[in-house]
């Protein structure tokens, strides 16, 4: 046998393992012993003795940075009442579970972003303050302190006053909302013998302006170029244009019965609209980001994103702003009926022993949305302003003068819309997209699709009705 | 074998620190979600008992047999292509041959990335228009395919993402079970003149079998719970829902719909799967498996 | 340098012979399928998000516009570039506040920089390599111990408790995360470091990884070290764990990079800043709006080299370690 005990020689790998070693003690003082010491004195100095509040996010990137900055005001705002800790998930579905996860433990924060369902699940089991509470608190003190009252409820812009008031309460506030908008290429609008300054506005415009698009680099033998590009079996777009095609998406029905549109006309509309566009050559869908990738690089002429697509998108060439199309409609002034679906989520505060970080916790987010924080929060990120005083501020109108796309985002706010609030919507919503995805895959008469969607959605539909917590929280507002 | 009839509890001793920590930070939360699968619960309000209802309720959700089908549809495609590919590379790599460094790198490099990096990356390799992927198969005059935008070969796609991505784990692996084959049995095959093929099948193949087993079962343990690659590049389950797998389906049913009892009830669904091919694998095929 | 051959292979056994030939053809093909993506990536990290968007159709440009020399260009490139030049140059002929809102002209460290500026990488990078070591380092004891055991005494309960290890690992982490975060959060170990690690420092997989080693070590050699009056910690200290050198490396490269990459866990359990790793910092470059390639691709880079630059130089050790104690007769 060949193996010797107890080899006493210094081996390369022994030497590995002493670095390795040396090198851990050094990161472990580092953690614990350097470092630490330092920040908790730095944190303490920078909360200067104010309530800490706990704010949980999933703002990342550019739009992170600009939270990050507007908090950092307010943490050293003498006048403010708390010191705002933000904390990044990284993305919507982290945070949600985390929210989930530490709501269980009773340990939730003290403010996160929630979506409508998730808020209203809150509701139901107890877990947030009611901000209409909050806000007659205040009006109360104004009135015995015979200060001048001010009704915030009345500054929020009503569409997101009602997308966050459930049984009539308002819960939670809007925070970050967006909606959709087009993007255009000015440069490829004039190559192609179209006004730059003269974006489609109705959908028979969006339709003519691709043709022309294709036409003319069908002309020039140029290959790869089409007009109109979005993302893959995208819900958002398709429900704007049914809201822009004046239909529903759901209502309660005489009966009570909540029932969906999906098989009226202008629901089986907005699907041919795309269906035939993809047909025809003169759009394209593309997975994740590759519509905006697609759009950047010059290959098409219009897409459709959210708003917040902006900040990520800095083409080389001039990029125009519209408000997503609509239909012809004469009476209007401008001759166009429009209506934009929000997204985006809201801001809750979750319930707490400590009066004090309620308290607190409200005072920042009145003074994050409040009219002058509101317009850069907007100006920022390019999320909507919530308060109807920072859309009409001077600052917001002097912006507006400067860079004119944000006028093509802020301009158009007119029937504002939101997705049903019901429970299965999530559900609901992934069974659309389905049906979206088999339309472009299988291209078969949108009327069955429609018919099929409408059938199976109804059945869910159904069964939500009698669920308790839809009838309490009742207004389904679509 | 010593204490052959000896109750030998002195093992434990060896085992308590590993039996302690899984015990308190696996198993227990294994139980506690055995307990949480006969209930109703959104993960919010109170849980409310409904017996064996979440799992009656399995048999008749059709995505859930989809999502089965395609996960044994994922395993059965990636773990023999993994496993072939690995060993076949790993005996290459055995051989006294220049550039070794380089090529054990390379060929580890896929597992050191990350999966967020990786699956960027890969979405441009398999993009319809100006991926990579298209263009290697158009030298070759095979027409564009849409790979994660086609129903059909979006999980072939995922799986050649998998198994590149998982690939220089098992060539590490039988590397080191290579290493541990004594070099004398080769030079004695080789004194009686035996062939290369016939030292692999007689002195490779089985002295390497403790190792291949390893692999093999804990590929069957991985790819039964395969969901980062899925989540990563084929949102929603990708087209016509032909990427949705068991362990995708069961977390868009408990973080996006808050159905955490039926969620649960399909983990241990899985969990019984993956259970009884390990049993299998450890009463019948490790019988084959030569030890020293 | 490969393929270097020659006519006395006697005093060195690593140089080629012609036999090896198609394995080296085999091999590199291989590599070029593994390394791509990685190449990509790092090309990627030097591009902007202009660059990589905009990457031709028609063929592969891997060396980045703002580092390649420009006798590398062919005529489409230089069309490109030309092209680039002519728009960067009118944007600047604009007067300031007419411009569109872009970025300037991109310099090749750029992504870096912005990446490095965005998030507190450092403090990251020692939260990782902390977690990673102190997990490898104990979970590599104490799973070299329960697979001694397993391979080498026969106990009562072996076999379950064999497969109630194994079973762990059969139930989905996504399923356990609210029963894991719970269980933390009773601890009040959630958002410290034992929640990063003291999970971890068992692992299901090395006690199998590391029992089949072991199982492959000569009984008698134990049973013969036994009735010399060897102990049986003796034996696994002196004896088995030498001799299972190349697997205890293997599993170590192992666990450190799963720690390296972990993600979901240290996310749900952490709430710091300060206790945050690597990957999480990684993932706050992507958004639902959009992603920020460059910076993405020029951090992934920033957290692999280190790594694969030390694998290069470690698999030697590796393999002249095994070399070394690999002697099993």
């Amino acid at each position: 046998m060949g193996f010797k005990i107890g080899n006493h020689r210094i081996t390369g790998m022994d030497a590995f393992l002493i670095i390795v070693f040396i090198f851990w003690v050094l990161i472990t003082y580092q953690i614990f012993w350097a470092d630490t010491g330092d920040s908790k004195s730095q944190s303490q100095a920078n909360t200067n003795g104010k309530t800490e509040i706990v704010f949980w996010h999933a703002m990342g990137g550019p739009l992170g940075e600009a939270m990050d900055k507007l908090i950092n005001e307010y943490n050293n705002d003498p006048n403010s009442k708390c010191y705002v800790k933000t904390i990044n998930m990284g993305g919507y579905d982290t945070l949600q579970k985390k929210l989930l996860a530490s709501l269980i433990a009773d340990e939730a924060p003290d403010v996160a972003q929630c979506f409508e369902t998730l808020t209203k699940k809150f509701i139901k089991h107890e877990k947030i303050v009611c901000i209409d509470d909050l806000i007659n608190a205040d009006i109360e003190k104004a009135k015995s302190e015979n200060k001048p009252i001010e009704d915030i409820r009345n500054d929020i812009i009503p569409a997101l006053r009602i997308n966050n008031t459930f049984a009539g309460k308002l819960y939670s506030f809007p925070f970050n909302k967006s909606v959709q908008v087009l993007y255009y290429n000015k440069d490829m609008f004039k190559e192609v013998g179209l006004d730059p300054e003269k974006p489609p506005r109705t959908f028979n415009e969006l339709r003519a302006y691709c043709q022309t698009i294709v036409d003319y680099y069908k002309s020039k033998g140029i290959e790869g170029k089409y007009g109109y590009g979005c993302a893959k079996s995208n819900n958002w777009s398709f429900l704007n244009r049914i809201k822009a095609n004046k239909g529903y998406i759901v209502k309660r029905d005489n009966d009570g019965i909540l029932k969906c549109g999906f098989n009226e006309k202008a629901a089986i509309d907005s699907l041919s609209f795309l269906q035939d566009m993809l047909k025809d050559g003169l759009a394209k869908e593309g997975q994740a980001f590759d519509h905006q990738n697609e759009f950047i690089a010059g290959k098409c002429g219009i897409i459709e994103s959210s708003v917040t697509s902006k900040i990520y998108m800095n083409p080389d060439f001039r990029m125009g702003m519209a408000p997503v199309p609509g239909i012809e409609d004469e009476t209007l002034p401008g001759g166009v009926y429009r209506s934009t679906i929000l997204s985006g989520t809201n801001i809750c505060i979750f319930k707490n022993v400590d009066s004090k970080k309620i308290e607190g916790a409200w005072d920042f987010i009145k003074w994050f949305t409040n009219t002058e924080n509101g317009v850069k929060w907007s100006i920022g990120t390019t999320y909507m302003p919530v308060r109807v005083s920072s859309v009409n501020s001077g600052l917001m109108k002097a912006e507006m003068q400067k860079d004119p796309n944000l006028n093509a985002i802020y301009g158009y706010l007119d029937n504002l819309a939101f997705e049903p609030r019901i429970t299965a919507w999530f559900e609901i919503r992934d069974l659309i997209a389905d049906y979206l995805e088999r339309c472009t895959l299988e291209h078969k008469d949108p009327k069955s699709y429609c018919a099929e969607m409408q059938k199976d959605i109804d059945g869910m539909l159904k069964h939500v009705t009698d669920t308790d917590d839809n009838k309490e929280l009742g207004n389904v507002d679509m | 074998m010593l204490n052959k009839n000896k109750k030998d509890w002195g093992a434990y001793l060896y085992l308590m620190p590993v039996i302690v920590i899984l015990f308190v930070f696996h198993v227990l939360p294994i139980f506690m979600s055995l307990g949480v699968s006969f209930y109703e619960w959104d993960l919010i309000g109170k849980p409310e008992f409904v017996g064996a209802g979440n799992y009656t309720r399995l048999f008749d959700d059709p995505m859930f047999w989809k999502s089965i089908w395609n996960t044994i549809y994922y395993a059965a495609l990636s773990i023999p292509l993994t496993i072939f590919l690995s060993m076949g590379i790993a005996i290459l790599l055995n051989n006294p041959i220049k550039g070794l460094g380089f090529y054990r790198t390379a060929y580890f490099i896929p597992v050191v990335t990350s999966i967020n990096a990786v699956a960027i990356v890969w979405n441009f390799i398999y993009h319809p228009e100006i991926g990579l992927l298209n263009k290697v198969i158009g030298w070759f005059g095979i027409s564009p395919v849409a790979w994660l935008q086609d129903p059909n070969w979006a999980m072939p796609a995922i799986i050649l993402m998998s198994v590149w991505k998982g690939l220089g784990n098992n060539i590490i692996i039988f590397l080191t079970g290579l290493q541990n084959i004594p070099k004398h049995l080769y030079e004695a095959a080789r004194i009686d003149g035996a062939n290369r093929w016939q030292q692999f099948v007689h002195i490779t193949w089985p002295m390497l079998s403790p190792t291949t087993f390893f692999i093999f079962t804990m590929s069957v343990i991985g790819s039964f719970q395969v969901f980062s690659q899925v989540y990563m590049m084929t949102p929603r389950g990708g087209p016509l829902k032909s990427t949705m797998v068991v362990v995708y389906y069961l977390y868009r049913k408990a973080f996006d719909q808050f159905e955490f009892g039926y969620a649960l009830a399909m983990a241990f669904v899985l969990f019984l799967i993956i259970f009884a091919c390990t049993l299998f694998n450890k009463l019948y095929v490790e019988k084959k498996v030569h030890y020293s | 340098m490969l393929f270097h051959f020659s006519k006395s292979p006697s005093n060195n056994n690593k140089i080629i012979h012609l036999e090896y030939v198609p394995v080296h053809i085999l091999l590199i093909l291989g590599a070029f399928f593994m390394l791509f993506p990685f190449v990509w990536m790092i090309s990627a990290s030097f591009k902007s998000n202009q660059e990589i968007i905009k990457s031709p159709t028609d063929k592969i440009v891997l060396l980045p516009d703002s580092i390649r020399p420009s006798f590398l260009n062919d005529e489409s490139d230089k069309k490109r570039i030309k092209e680039q030049k002519e728009i960067d140059d009118a944007w600047y002929a604009t007067p300031e506040d007419k411009r569109d809102p872009r970025k300037k002209p991109f310099e090749w460290w750029d992504n870096y920089k912005n990446a490095l500026k965005a998030q507190p990488f450092y403090r990251f990078f020692l939260n990782t390599l902390f977690v990673s070591i102190t997990v490898t380092a104990v979970s590599l004891f104490f799973a070299s111990l329960a697979a001694y055991a397993f391979a080498f005494f026969k106990f009562p309960g072996q076999n379950a408790v064999f497969l109630m290890i194994l079973g762990t690992m059969m139930l989905p982490q996504q399923a356990l995360l609210i029963p894991n975060y719970i269980m933390l959060s009773k601890m009040h170990w959630i958002n410290t470091y034992l929640a990063l690690t003291v999970p971890w420092l068992a692992s299901a997989y090395a006690v199998f990884f590391l029992r089949q080693f072991f199982m492959q070590l000569p009984k008698d050699l134990f049973e013969a070290a036994i009735i010399d009056g060897c102990s049986r910690f003796g034996f696994y200290w002196r004896v088995a764990l030498p001799l299972c050198k190349p697997s205890l490396v293997t599993m170590g490269v192992f666990s450190f990079l799963s720690n390296w990459n972990a993600f979901v866990w240290p996310l749900i359990v952490t709430n710091d800043t300060n206790l945050r790793v690597i990957q999480v910092g990684l993932s706050y470059f992507s958004s639902d709006a959009g992603n920020e390639w460059g910076q993405l691709m020029a951090a992934s880079t920033m957290t692999i080299l280190p790594l694969v630059i030390m694998y290069f130089f470690a698999q030697k050790q590796f393999v002249e370690s095994s070399a070394t104690s690999g002697m099993k007769e």
